[in-house]
């Protein structure tokens, strides 16, 4: 079977969570041919994966140099000029009732202009630029109410950023038996085109919610509001679009169909399919250390609360004097401002011999077989792999209920809300003072890890995905969108 | 009332610990919310904490990403009486009035650097020197064709390699950027050096003009490198050798000295050395598989430098116009040219700071003006601004030039402006050179902007119809106007053209 594969600055050019997912996955199915549509930066990075041979790769560049074919003309430029005026009246109002079962009407528009012209050349025209502002314009009042008053600059940059965010729409797509999408927003154009060129099932595998990580990520960005807007318009009416057209939606925890069911995703087209690792990188780790310790494992970064932890540790610390903090890992980038002022936080509760920073170590495995109970406490996680690896290692965990994080512990850990250390120094306790029931549920968490969150078990889910989309055991919903 | 929020009336008397049905926790043994500082919990209190993410939210969805990245769930909007957190944010921005905090702009990135534009004028006009002296050598015809040839390929190659680069440095790459500056003058000097030795053969110069133009070449070649590698002031320290013994030379007078040569040498070399030291890079050139992989790029990118290169050739073809016109004895040599041509260098320099002030200035017109009829008057005005900027610099060089050399005039033997061609001749050779000057600035601007292709053709067909004409009409006084109309149609032509593709928004991407 030939799975066409969509990643998004991930695999095959960048290290990460993600990335190690979609190695895992096309090395567990070597009798499958994976063609791998990587939409990428400027099209210069390099592979950081060595590729198996039923693997081939096609760099699409968002941001590389632009197209230089024959753009829309005449009639189809006058098409083109009603297309974008429709997709901006749609994208400057993504609340209103019909903008979600309308955009994909204009994107399949642009698709059948994209088959015989170069759009792209169209879209980075000056025409866009003008029919935005005419938009904004005759919203003037509105943004007035707001202190709002958008620029030709704006302007400039919300149409280029658009774009290049279409670009893959143009890009050529293999005809596979599956196009499988491993986030939604610009990586689902693929799909999406596959889809109407030859009726291609699309599945669509979300590991965190692609549009609440864009809305985060435009909170921190220098675009003005407008073009911030703009943006997030198109891109929540694009993700509506994948989860609408994708014949199957697989969250990475159950927690993720929240937003994609509110987003547009049928309840009957999501199968939650974990994140999976091999059981042979962690073995049940075996005797506790003989200072009872907590210990934690990941980056140093506020995501990750580290100063609940601590506060939590001093609480824990006050009961039992003996019991030690072990925190393994480093700052993110080498960004150590999170860490010097957790740090601080620590001289200042008097904890600096009793808490400690470890740093990186070789082996993972080495952060969860020094701890008596293993700790998570971040405020936003999806499906945490430290979790399920210290699960996995037979560690009983103390975890902050975000994300996918209470579907992974379930009842083999405590599960404590997040920013609160009384109730996380409680569960930490409870667990060190009762060794029948740490013990018991250490046992539990590995059972439930073998059980559940494998790579094999992973592999195993998607092959039997594969197999029913491409024998259509889900017919699809979304595809006759395209214009008329 | 936004469509959202009907899709939840739960609103805010949604159902109370609403838990989306998520079983299997067991819970801490503290319950959630009686512990620590409870009183956070309450609306109001989420009401504050969340001021600057409701006001400048776009949506109902932007609060929920931001509460739940904040750690709050469906759990703690239990906790404010609602049923999950998308309630909770449909209620948060109904309540609240859009005051998106104001975003700084970014920094205007066409500062300019006065002194940095003003000193590559001077950079561009010193070389001009070693033309001074180099005059007995130059009357004759062959000499003179070989350097103009040397001129315009070595000017062709640099404008090609200097686009080469900014690309490259353009997309973050400065090692990139570095490597092409240095294999463009490593290939420029193998490719040019035998081309002109040849030429000078066929010409029959001799050895010490084939010297001068292979020196010439040399020079600008290395020039171009150091130029783009920022190395302005080590320029002019290894320019100080060759000007140093020119502006002695002249003051003396009599048959030139041989030290000047050996002078003008060790600028050339200390050029190279300049240009090699700037053009450095940390890191090696990457293996070869690399490299191989790099070609179609690499292939794309001359492509896209080819039509640099051609504006390079046909400018310095304009340029010598004049000159070639008086070596083919169509029209009489006018020492006019010599000023136009030095204050055209010179002019090169402010040219550039200009051509950054107008960036700057359209740069503040794209963030401030609402409008696109606007914003395209005002940007047209701009340019206006700046061209009549220019054509002042440049009269006021060539003014000052004339002034300096009627100043010493006695020691440059005669007057400069008379010449064979006389007086009459002075106003068609100064109007040209204005002309021409205009319309390598408009060039420039529309260069910067993207513009390249139209500005190439439109040189090409000037140049094209200047030649054609002279050809044609022969020897005469008529060789001065048919320059004259050439420059000014050109400039006209280039003018009109920017004033139209210069009011876009996309021309300044």
């Amino acid at each position: 079977m030939e799975i066409t594969l969509v990643t998004e600055g991930t695999y095959p050019h960048a290290y990460g969570g993600v990335s190690v997912w979609c190695d895992q996955l096309v090395r567990g199915m070597p009798d499958h041919a994976f063609h791998v549509i990587a939409l990428t930066g400027t099209g210069a990075e390099k592979a950081a994966w060595e590729l198996p041979p039923h693997v081939t790769v096609e760099s699409v560049p968002l941001w590389g140099p632009p197209a230089g074919g024959r753009p829309p003309a005449g009639r189809a430029a006058h098409q083109f000029e009603r297309l974008y005026r429709a997709m901006i009246e749609l994208i400057l109002a993504p609340s209103d009732d019909e903008a979600e079962r309308l955009f994909p009407c204009v994107l399949g528009g642009f698709f059948e202009l994209a088959e015989r012209y170069d759009i792209r050349a169209a879209l980075s025209g000056e025409g866009p630029v003008r029919w935005l502002l005419d938009a904004w314009s005759a919203r003037r009042a509105q943004y007035a109410r707001m202190d709002v008053h958008p620029t030709v600059h704006d302007a400039l940059t919300a149409v280029d950023l658009l774009e290049h965010s279409l670009r893959p729409l143009s890009a050529r797509v293999p005809r596979g038996a599956v196009t499988h999408a491993v986030s939604n927003g610009v990586a689902i154009l693929p799909g999406l085109a596959a889809k109407w060129a030859y009726g291609t099932p699309l599945c669509l595998t979300e590991h965190g919610i692609y549009l609440r990580e864009r809305y985060l990520g435009f909170r921190r960005s220098p675009y003005a509001w407008p073009v911030k807007a703009f943006m997030l318009g198109f891109l929540r009416l694009l993700s509506a679009t994948g989860y609408r057209a994708a014949d199957l939606v697989t969250p990475g925890n159950r927690y993720n169909q929240r937003w994609e069911t509110r987003c547009g995703a049928r309840a009957d087209r999501i199968q939650t399919v974990y994140n999976g690792i091999d059981p042979a990188d962690f073995n049940a780790a075996g005797a506790e250390p003989a200072t009872p310790t907590i210990s934690w494992a990941g980056r140093v970064d506020p995501i990750k609360d580290l100063e609940t932890l601590i506060r939590a540790f001093a609480l824990v610390h006050a009961e039992l004097p003996d019991v030690r903090l072990r925190m393994f890992g480093g700052p993110p980038h080498g960004d150590t401002h999170y860490l010097n002022r957790c740090q601080a936080l620590i001289d200042e509760l008097g904890l600096t011999e009793a808490a400690t920073f470890e740093g990186r170590v070789e082996d993972i495995r080495d952060a969860y077989v020094a701890g008596t109970v293993v700790v998570l406490s971040s405020i936003s996680e999806g499906f945490p792999y430290t979790l399920i690896e210290a699960m996995t290692c037979g560690r009983a965990t103390v975890a902050t209920n975000v994300g996918g994080v209470s579907e992974a512990v379930a009842d083999t850990g405590i599960v404590v809300p997040p920013r609160d250390p009384e109730a996380m120094a409680q569960a930490c306790l409870r667990l060190l003072r009762d060794d029948v029931t740490r013990h018991r549920l250490g046992h539990a968490a590995r059972e439930r890890a073998l059980e559940y969150f494998t790579v094999d078990h992973a592999v195993g889910s998607f092959r039997a995905i594969y197999e029913d989309l491409a024998r259509e055991r889900f017919p699809g919903a979304a595809s006759t969108t395209r214009t008329a | 009332m936004s469509a959202d929020s009907a899709a939840f009336p739960a609103g805010l008397h949604g159902l109370p610990g609403g838990n989306g049905g998520r079983g299997g926790a067991p819970g801490g043994p503290g319950g959630p919310g009686d512990s620590g500082d409870g009183g956070a919990d309450t609306i109001e209190a989420l009401l504050a904490r969340t001021e600057e993410l409701r006001a400048g939210a776009v949506d109902t969805l932007e609060i929920v990403a931001g509460l739940e990245a904040d750690g709050l769930n469906d759990e703690g909007a239990g906790r404010y009486g609602y049923a999950d957190v998308f309630a909770l944010a449909d209620d948060l921005y109904d309540r609240t009035r859009r005051r998106p905090p104001h975003v700084p702009p970014a920094a205007n990135p066409w500062r300019a650097q006065a002194w940095r534009h003003l000193l590559r004028g001077l950079l561009f006009g010193l070389p001009g020197l070693c033309y001074a002296i180099a005059t007995p050598v130059l009357t004759r015809a062959g000499t003179g064709y070989l350097l103009i040839v040397s001129l315009l390929l070595s000017w062709s190659v640099s404008q090609g390699v200097a686009y080469l680069a900014y690309l490259r440095l353009g997309r973050g790459d400065a090692a990139a950027g570095k490597r092409a500056l240095r294999c463009g003058l490593v290939a420029g000097v193998l490719v040019l050096t035998p081309v002109i030795v040849v030429t000078g053969g066929l010409l029959d110069v001799g050895g010490k003009s084939t010297s001068l133009a292979v020196g010439q070449s040399v020079y600008l070649l290395a020039a171009t490198a150091a130029l783009v590698g920022g190395a302005e002031p080590w320029l002019l320290a290894a320019l100080l050798p060759g000007t140093g013994a020119s502006v002695i030379q002249l003051a003396v007078g009599g048959p030139v000295h041989p030290l000047v040569w050996v002078a003008w040498a060790a600028t050339i070399a200390a050029t190279i050395g300049v240009a090699v030291v700037h053009t450095r890079t940390t890191q090696g050139g990457g293996d070869g598989r690399r490299a191989w992989r790099a070609l179609p790029r690499a292939g794309r990118d001359v492509l896209a430098a080819l039509p640099y290169a051609m504006f390079g050739l046909l400018a310095g073809g304009l340029l010598t116009f004049g000159t070639v016109s008086t070596l083919l004895k169509l029209s009489n040599p006018s020492r006019a040219t010599t000023v136009a041509v030095l204050a055209l260098s010179l002019s090169m320099g402010p040219a550039e700071w200009i051509l950054f002030s107008y960036r700057r200035r359209v740069h503040g017109l794209l963030v401030t003006r609402t409008s696109m009829a606007r914003f395209a008057w005002a940007a047209r005005t701009v340019l206006l601004v700046a061209v009549a900027l220019y054509a002042a610099a440049l009269l006021a060089l060539a003014a000052v030039i004339v002034a300096a050399a009627a100043g010493i005039g006695g020691v440059l033997d005669g007057d400069l402006l008379a010449g064979m061609a006389g007086a009459a001749a002075t106003p068609w050779v100064a109007g040209a050179n204005l002309g021409l000057g205009c319309a390598f600035f408009v060039a420039l601007l529309l260069q910067s902007c993207g513009r390249i292709r139209p500005v190439v053709v439109a040189c090409a067909a000037a140049l094209a119809a200047e030649a054609g004409v002279a050809v044609a009409l022969g020897p005469g006084s008529a060789q001065l106007a048919v320059q004259f109309t050439a420059s000014t149609g050109l400039c006209t032509v280039l003018l009109a053209y920017a004033l139209v593709v210069l009011g876009r928004a996309t021309s300044y991407r």
